[in-house]
């Protein structure tokens, strides 16, 4: 075991069996093409990745040959889907080669399409976000506006926005409600929603160890699903309890699938990934208003570009009180509340 | 002490000198360079960033025309503000069901309603919960002889389309809320052209408060 020993760093002592299990002998008889290839000269990196991928070539085969159709094409949609890069890494070429992968995977694995977009953010737009405590009535349609466009899971009932009940006079959200099923708005108590508020200094952004979350240039904070680990870093790391994690497969009925989607928006997540509001990235990069500002019967949601100054958003900002939550935490949210 | 030790000792006080520098400098590089979304240029606060960032009317070109559609509007006027070119408000006319007022209201009213014809009292389900009594009638807000159109206090008559001018004659500080954005609900979507709802899009102006109702869901989340 010494001559082996003296290899400066070949696979085995990684695979942590260089030790005395006797399995490696008979090398260095006879160089074979075998042997060449687990006797070169590794880094770590490079051994783990080799490692990944026959692991994942041996299963692709596998399923590929166990499937009853030889379904090469879905077989090869997969494999590339699983290889993809990081979105922020990748170019305008493979975004679109991405996306429409996606479609078409969606295509050969359900009954009906959809259309993912990948539209990068806009020059010149900041989105911001003003909730007016003094209109919400908590009636709620904000919510269901909400699950229906991002296709949250059914099954758990997951939800982006929360709504509190709050005792007028007391801005304090230890004494609120938030668990509440009665007719409102309920006397002498007033509504607050909180969602993710697209920090301009996210902790959340910082906290993840894979990079698989991030503040795209018009303020939106991303998940790449498909970059996510699930460690829920940025759920613990968020003040605001805006991310949301999945324990379970989602469950969406077909029929009630929004077809609108973006890569980095409402397009279907899996188990074990963090999602989160991202002011309806599918519609707010097309011109439109979120979900919830749509739907809002009070007119309590205003959304808007921070940067243009004759937009309404700007006139909030410059007319009314307004505040934000923790301020103190430096996490700068772009949403803002304010009182009639 | 030697010469010699104590050009040692000098040389190595340099280089622990030089070793610490380098430390405190690396140091002071990470610390100002910030995390990885904070690029170059950026302020302490959006509020900073924001008043260095703007443009006026820089929207990346996009524009809310495309989810206007089936949504007739024209120009806000006579609310004497100054942002009036780009502000629009929703049609009333072509969403009332019974307008034009004026193909039953086809004589005076005093004539519609004499005890000769049998017909004492229409539209009962208007009930007026609007002010008190001493404040408002139906009066205050329609005219007898011009079903058609509503009237200000002063007489001046108007088109349903414009009834915002009407109710910012009492209340004036949602009208201010209103054409600066902070009342109201839009139309479209964010990007220009601005098109708000009209106040009775959202308010009876019989019955103007908003009710109390069950909420859609449940608040809670996990």
């Amino acid at each position: 075991m010494d001559r082996k020993n003296k290899k400066e760093e070949t696979l085995f002592p990684i695979l942590g069996n260089g030790g005395g299990c006797g399995c490696g002998d008979e090398f260095e008889v006879n160089k074979s093409g075998y042997e060449l290839f687990f006797e070169r000269k590794l880094d770590r990196r490079s051994a783990l990745g080799s490692i990944a991928g026959g692991l994942m070539a041996g299963l692709g085969l596998l399923n590929a040959a166990c499937s009853p159709f030889g379904d090469t094409e879905k077989a090869e949609l997969q494999w590339d889907d699983y290889f993809k890069k990081n979105f922020r890494l990748m170019s305008d070429r493979e975004k679109e080669e991405t996306v429409s992968r996606l479609e078409r995977l969606y295509e050969r694995n359900n009954r009906g399409s959809v259309n993912i977009a990948a539209t990068d953010s806009q020059e010149g737009v900041l989105y911001g976000y003003a909730f007016n405590i003094s209109k919400c009535k908590g009636y709620m349609d904000c919510v269901n506006a909400c699950v229906s466009e991002n296709n949250q899971d059914r099954k758990s009932g997951m939800k982006y926005i929360q709504i509190h009940e709050l005792e007028n006079g007391r801005l304090n959200f230890h004494g609120a409600e938030t668990d509440f099923y009665h007719e409102v708005p309920a006397a002498g108590h007033f509504y607050v929603g909180t969602q993710c508020f697209q920090c301009e200094n996210p902790p959340c952004v910082d906290v993840c160890p894979v990079k698989a979350t991030w503040k795209e240039k018009d303020g939106i904070v991303v998940v790449d699903y498909d970059w996510c680990i699930g460690c829920r870093y940025c759920e613990a790391a968020c003040p605001y309890h805006a991310r949301r994690f999945n324990w379970s497969e989602p469950v969406v009925p077909e029929e009630e699938l929004n077809r609108n989607q973006h890569y980095l928006g409402n397009r279907p997540r899996k188990k074990g990934v963090v999602e989160k509001c991202t002011f309806c990235i599918q519609r707010s990069r097309e011109g439109r208003n979120p979900a919830c500002v749509e739907a809002c019967p009070t007119g309590a949601r205003i959304f808007g570009n921070l940067l243009d100054p004759e937009s309404p958003i700007r006139w909030v900002l410059a007319n009314k009180k307004v505040f934000r939550l923790k301020e103190d935490l430096g996490t700068e949210p772009k949403f803002w509340y304010f009182m009639d | 002490m030697t010469s010699q030790t104590f050009g040692q000792t000098f040389q190595i006080g340099r280089s622990l000198l030089l070793f610490a520098l380098a430390i405190f400098s690396t140091i002071f590089a990470i610390g100002c360079g910030g995390g990885e979304h904070r690029g170059p240029g950026d302020q302490h606060s959006v509020m900073d960033q924001i008043a260095v960032e703007s443009k006026p009317n820089n929207n990346a070109g996009l524009s809310s025309e495309r989810w206007l559609e089936g949504v007739v509007y024209e120009r806000v006027e006579g609310m004497n503000l100054d942002n009036l070119d780009t502000f629009f408000v929703e049609h009333r006319t072509e969403k009332i069901e019974r307008f034009n007022c004026s193909e039953c209201h086809s004589e005076p009213l005093s004539a519609m309603k004499s005890p000769d014809t049998g017909k004492v009292r229409a539209h009962w389900e208007v009930e007026l919960h609007h002010a008190s009594a001493d404040v408002m009638n139906c009066q205050t807000c329609h005219s007898a002889d011009a079903m058609d159109s509503v009237q200000l206090i002063g007489g001046h008559r108007l088109s349903l389309n414009q009834s915002y001018r009407l109710c910012a004659q009492c209340h004036s500080t949602q009208a201010a809320d209103w054409v600066g954005g902070a009342h109201g609900k839009r139309r479209g979507g964010w990007a220009p052209p601005r098109v708000v709802a009209n106040c009775a899009s959202c308010h009876n102006p019989h019955d103007p408060g908003f009710p109390t109702r069950f909420p859609a869901q449940v608040s809670r989340v996990d």
